[in-house]
């Protein structure tokens, strides 16, 4: 599989069809049954059906981590900053646990934003989101990709463009 | 070593936060010891003589009961994939994770086990060995417990297996801790148990760190 700069992946399939899985073996988070899989990628960003976020940390702690382990150095006024462009301004000092599962998961997404991975792996990110939230993330991944990065998002809610690469698995 | 640091603070801040579930192994290591303490009776050799395999196995156990969520919580909320996402963060981020266990668990433990020993009327300078030897024991319990609590972290409540796993590998920590304070307490040589309890130390120290990436990948991928 070969995702180049700019472009998107789309893996589609009903559910228990594997878009997970592949998702997490491409990642190098899960074995394949039989073959290899090996990830050439400089730096990957992923967000999965777990938001990767402590829910005993507030998101602006959580964040800090998250860049400190992608050696990314950016300040707290530029998270709070980003919070706030993902609707998240009151939930600065909130810690995860107190927040709606469609905030967590705009958290997750700010946190990928400002870690500057050139490959992003998305796994389900509509899931929680509001209509508004749906558009934020159309919005991310177009920045994203005109910035030279590359994504590759398992959904069953269609999310690319008719001229990105589909993947459509099956159930066996 | 930003990410060590960074992973260190923030897991004592997510202990810190976690409130009771972090004072519970050193409730445990305290409450049993005065347990322990008043049913070996009022003779103090017999006090003194069971007193430190009392300190010692309660401490293990404590130690022990802390173990299993040293990576469980951070395999529920999916941070651990983000930990093995990236190679080169893995290392620095394990290491401060056992650190920072080691902090919370081991290093008050071995703070308290004076207190506690007092209890056994164990005479000063034992009670130092013994202080002493938990804090040289304590960082191998932690190390040996982390790979027995990454291979049950994808299980479940894998607490049961995860005893069963690393109890017998806690045995030899525990016996070379009880015969140096043994020894010293009787004025006898207690070098070469000492030197096993270092050298366990010095193993885990060099192996454990270095074999929990790959264990955590494989263990995680259920």
């Amino acid at each position: 599989m070969h995702v180049q700069e700019g472009e998107l992946i789309e893996l589609n399939g009903p559910n228990g069809s594997g878009k997970t899985t592949l998702l997490r073996i491409l990642l190098g988070l899960q074995k394949p049954d039989r073959g290899k899989a090996i990830c050439y990628a400089e730096s990957i960003g992923f967000v999965g059906h777990r938001p990767g976020l402590s829910g005993l940390l507030t998101l602006v702690e959580n964040i800090r981590w998250n860049l400190s382990l992608s050696q990314c150095v950016v300040s707290d006024k530029e998270i709070r900053h980003r919070l706030a462009e993902f609707g998240l301004n009151q939930c600065f000092t909130v810690s995860v646990n107190e927040l709606s599962a469609g905030q967590v998961k705009r958290g997750a997404l700010c946190a990928l934003t400002l870690a500057r991975h050139s490959l992003w792996a998305l796994d389900e990110p509509m899931a929680s989101l509001d209509s508004q939230g749906e558009e934020l993330l159309a919005s991310m991944l177009d920045v994203h990709r005109n910035n030279g990065g590359a994504a590759i998002v398992a959904t069953h809610i269609p999310i690319a463009s008719p001229t990105d690469e589909h993947i459509v698995l099956g159930v066996a | 070593m930003r990410r060590f640091a960074a992973t260190l603070k923030r897991d004592v801040l997510i202990a810190i936060r976690s409130g009771v579930e972090m004072l519970n192994p050193l409730a445990f290591f305290a409450l049993t010891g005065v347990v322990f303490a008043i049913v070996f009776g009022s003779d103090l050799d017999t006090r003194q003589i069971s007193g430190i395999p009392a300190v010692w196995t309660t401490a293990l156990f404590a130690n022990m009961l802390a173990m299993e969520g040293i990576f469980r919580r951070d395999y529920d909320d999916g941070t651990l994939a983000h930990l093995l996402l990236d190679k080169t963060a893995t290392l620095p981020a394990i290491c401060a994770k056992l650190g920072a266990h080691w902090l919370l668990t081991g290093l008050p433990i071995g703070v308290l086990a004076p207190i506690v020993g007092v209890g056994f009327g164990l005479p000063p300078v034992t009670l130092a060995m013994l202080m002493a030897t938990i804090l040289i024991g304590t960082p191998a319990l932690t190390l040996i417990g982390a790979m027995g609590a990454a291979l049950v972290v994808g299980l479940g409540r894998g607490g049961v297996l995860l005893t069963l796993l690393v109890l017998p590998l806690y045995v030899p920590v525990l016996l070379l801790g009880i015969g140096v304070c043994h020894q010293f307490h009787a004025g006898a040589v207690y070098t070469p148990q000492l030197v096993g309890l270092f050298a366990i130390l010095t193993g885990t120290l060099t192996a454990v760190p270095l074999a929990l990436g790959p264990i955590l990948r494989v263990s995680q991928d259920r």
